[in-house]
C-alpha cells in the first residue's frame, strides 16, 4: 500500500535511522577527545574502632575510619557526551590467609561523588538551594571543565570499611586508589583503564603509600574510662 | 488475500515471511544473550535508584563474561535476588576475596545505604553467579515504550485496537 | 478472480507480486505442468530456521538459560547458517524465478521477473528448451505494467497473456489465439518510438483486444484467472 500509512511509516523509520546514526557518531567521538586524568592521593588520619553494624544488631564489628587528601584534576574526561563522572576512592588490601599474600584481593569503596556535565545538573538529587548554586555555576556553558578539579583536605570517608570477619584492625599493606566512571548520555561506559587506550591515558598518581591499620582505639578509651 | 488461500504454497510462503520475521528477532536476541553469556543482555532501567546516571526507560547493554578481569568494585552490575524476579541495577561498592566465591556488596548511587536490605533474608553478599552482566553500554529514553505499558495497560488496549483499525482501514 | 483484485497503481511491489501471481495462472491454463522444486527447497530450509527457532523457544522456556546455553547456542549458529542458505537460494538460484513449467512435448520454459525500484516496467527473463537436451534460449522481455493494469489498479488478463504468447514462441504455440500481429509486436519491442508511433501502438493494441474478445467462449474462459 502506498497509502498515508506506508509513507508515516517510512519517515518513521528514517528518522530512526537518523537518530541511530547521530548517536553512534555521538559516542564514537568519546575516543578522540584525549583522557589524561591525574591526582594525587594521601593518608591523614585513620582510626579503627569497634561498632555495630546498625542499630538493633548484637553483633560487633571492627571499623575503619580513613581520613584522606585528595587533588585531582579529572577536567579532560568531561566532554559534549559527559553525563556525569562518578569518582570514587577505594582501599584495598590483601588477604594473609590467601595463597597469593600481595595480591589485593579485598576492596571498599570510602569514599565517592557524583560530577554531573552542566547537561545533567538537573538531574542531580540535591536540595533546593544546592541545586540553584549548581545551575549557577556552569550557566552558560555546555562543558564545564573546573568540575573535574577536586581539593579534598582531610577529608572525612563516606563509608567505613569493615569485613565479613569483623576484623580490620592491624590489616597491612593497604592502599588508597582513586577511580572514575565516566557515564555517557550514549555509548560506551568507561572505567579507569589498567593501560593506556590510544588517546585515553592511565590516571597520572591517584594511589597512595601503603599503610597500615591500627589496632582498636576503643580499648584504649575503655582503658581511659577505667582510670 | 482470498488467492492466498486458495493455493496452499503460496499461504505457507506468507507464513513463512512472517514467520522469518518473528524468529529472526528472537534469534538475534539469543544471539546477543550467547555472546554476552547473559540470559537478559538488554534491560530497561525500572527505578532512580542509580540516578543521575541511569533514569527510568534508559537501555542497559549487559556483558556477563570475565574475560580480561574478574567483576570489581565500582562496576555496576544487574542482578537477581532470589526470590524475587525483578533484576536490580545497582554498583558494587565492595569486593572481599576473589573467584566465584568472593563477596559482593552493592548500593545504588541515589540510595543512602548499601543493598544489605534488599537482600534475600540471612544474605549480607552477593556472589557472582547472583549476577547476570555488567554494564557496558548505554542508549537513553528507548526502553520507555515497554514501561509506559507495562504501567499503563490501557495503552495495550489502545494500540490493539488502533492495529485492528488500520487492518479494516487498509483492506478499503 | 483476478480482476476482483484491486492495488494501488502507485506500488510498484504490488504491481510486480500480482502480475507474477497471474503468470503461472496462465501457464498452468496452456497445458504447461508446473516444477515447484525451487520453491519448495526454499519452503524447507525456512520452515526447517523456523523449526529450529521454536524449539530454541521451547527448552529456553521450559528449562531456563543457564542450563541450555550451549544448545541455544548452537540452534543460533544453525540458525544463522540456514538464514545464510535461503538468502543464497532466493538471490543466487531462484533470481526472481517465478516460473519454471514443462510440457508433454518436452518442452521446457523458465521465466523470472524483476523490478527497478522507481520505474514501471515489468522485466521478464524468458528461457526456452526446446526438449530436455537442447541449450536454453533466453528471451529479455520489458514492458510497462500500464499496459495490463487500468487506472484503478485492476488487472486485466487478456493484454497480459497477449503480451506473453506473442513474445515468446513457445507460448504463443501453445496459445495462438492471444499472438498479436507481428507488426504491432515490433513496435512494442523496440523502445525508441516517437510519441506518434506509441498512440499507434496502443490504438493498435487496444483495437487488438476488442478483437480478441470477440473470440469464441474458449478464449474468454482462459482470460479468467
Amino acid at each position: 500500500m502506498h497509502s498515508s500509512v506506508v509513507r508515516v511509516q517510512n519517515v518513521f523509520g528514517f528518522f530512526t535511522t537518523v537518530c541511530f546514526a547521530v548517536a553512534a557518531f555521538i559516542a564514537l567521538s568519546d575516543y578522540y577527545s584525549p583522557r589524561t586524568p591525574s591526582a594525587t592521593l594521601a593518608v591523614k588520619d585513620i582510626q579503627v574502632v569497634r561498632g555495630r553494624p546498625h542499630y538493633y544488631s548484637t553483633k560487633k564489628e571492627e571499623y575503619a575510619h580513613i581520613r584522606f587528601s585528595l587533588s585531582s584534576d579529572l577536567s579532560t574526561l568531561f566532554t559534549w557526551n559527559t553525563k556525569q563522572v562518578f569518582v570514587y576512592v577505594s582501599a584495598s588490601w590483601p588477604d594473609a590467609s590467601a595463597p597469593n599474600k600481595t595480591a589485593h584481593v579485598n576492596e571498599a569503596v570510602i569514599w565517592d561523588t557524583i560530577i554531573t556535565s552542566p547537561s545533567a545538573d538537573h538531574l542531580q538529587n540535591i536540595g533546593p538551594a544546592a541545586m540553584k548554586k549548581l545551575l549557577k555555576s556552569a550557566k552558560g556553558n555546555a562543558i564545564d571543565p573546573s568540575r573535574g578539579k577536586l581539593e579534598l583536605k582531610n577529608q572525612k570517608p563516606k563509608y567505613q570499611i569493615t569485613a565479613p570477619s569483623g576484623n580490620v584492625a592491624n590489616i597491612e599493606n593497604v592502599v588508597l586508589k582513586l577511580h572514575y566512571n565516566v557515564q555517557p548520555w550514549v555509548g560506551i561506559l568507561t572505567w579507569t583503564p589498567q593501560m593506556d587506550i590510544l588517546r585515553w591515558k592511565q590516571v597520572k598518581g591517584g594511589v597512595s603509600k601503603a599503610f597500615k591499620l591500627p589496632a582498636i582505639k576503643v580499648k584504649e578509651e575503655k582503658k581511659k574510662a577505667a582510670k | 488475500m482470498l488467492s492466498a488461500l486458495q493455493n496452499p504454497r503460496y499461504a505457507a510462503a506468507q507464513l513463512l515471511n512472517f514467520g522469518l520475521i518473528l524468529s529472526t528477532a528472537f534469534m538475534m536476541w539469543k544471539g546477543l544473550s550467547v555472546i554476552s553469556d547473559s540470559p537478559s543482555p538488554i534491560v530497561v532501567v525500572l527505578s532512580g535508584s542509580m540516578e543521575p546516571a541511569f533514569q527510568r526507560g534508559d537501555l542497559l547493554f549487559l556483558w556477563n563474561r570475565n574475560w580480561m578481569e574478574e567483576t570489581k568494585v565500582g562496576e555496576i552490575v544487574v542482578y537477581n535476588v532470589k526470590g524475587k524476579d525483578i533484576p536490580i541495577v545497582h554498583r558494587v561498592v565492595r569486593k572481599f576475596g576473589i573467584g566465584s566465591k568472593a563477596k559482593l556488596l552493592t548500593k545504588g548511587d541515589n540510595n543512602l545505604a548499601d543493598d544489605t536490605e534488599l537482600y534475600a533474608r540471612g544474605q549480607d553478599f552477593l556472589v557472582r553467579e547472583d549476577i547476570i552482566g555488567s554494564v557496558v553500554a548505554y542508549i537513553p529514553f528507548v526502553g520507555y515504550v515497554t514501561i509506559m505499558l507495562s504501567e499503563h495497560p490501557w495503552l495495550k488496549t489502545v494500540m490493539l485496537g488502533l492495529m485492528g483499525l488500520m487492518v479494516v482501514l487498509q483492506r478499503e | 478472480m483476478a480482476s476482483q483484485e484491486k492495488v494501488s497503481v502507485y506500488n510498484l511491489a504490488d504491481l510486480k507480486n500480482t502480475t507474477d501471481d497471474a503468470l503461472p495462472n496462465y501457464l498452468n491454463s496452456l497445458s504447461f505442468t508446473q516444477s515447484h522444486t525451487l520453491s519448495d527447497m526454499r519452503l524447507a530450509i525456512g520452515y526447517t530456521a523456523f523449526a529450529i527457532c521454536a524449539a530454541t523457544f521451547y527448552w529456553d522456556y521450559t528449562y531456563g538459560f543457564e542450563s541450555t546455553k550451549l544448545y541455544t547456542a548452537a540452534a543460533v549458529a544453525v540458525y544463522t547458517l540456514l538464514n545464510g542458505i535461503l538468502t543464497f537460494w532466493i538471490f543466487y538460484v531462484e533470481k526472481g524465478s517465478v516460473y519454471i513449467g514443462t510440457l508433454k512435448t518436452g518442452e521446457k520454459i523458465s521465466v523470472t521477473s524483476e523490478i527497478s525500484k522507481f520505474k514501471p516496467v515489468y522485466r521478464l527473463r524468458v528461457t526456452t528448451w526446446a526438449s530436455k537436451d537442447a541449450v536454453g534460449v533466453t528471451r529479455k522481455v520489458e514492458r510497462e505494467f500500464k499496459d495490463w493494469f487500468d487506472g484503478k489498479g485492476q488487472f486485466v488478463a487478456l493484454p497480459f497473456q497477449q503480451m506473453l504468447a506473442s513474445s515468446v514462441a513457445l507460448i504463443g504455440k501453445c496459445d495462438p489465439q492471444r499472438v498479436v500481429s507481428k507488426e504491432v509486436e515490433k513496435e512494442k519491442v523496440e523502445d525508441n518510438k516517437t510519441m506518434d508511433e506509441k498512440w499507434a501502438s496502443l490504438l493498435a493494441e487496444s483495437t487488438g483486444v476488442e478483437a480478441s474478445e470477440t473470440t469464441p467462449v474458449k478464449g474468454k474462459k482462459r482470460s479468467k484467472k
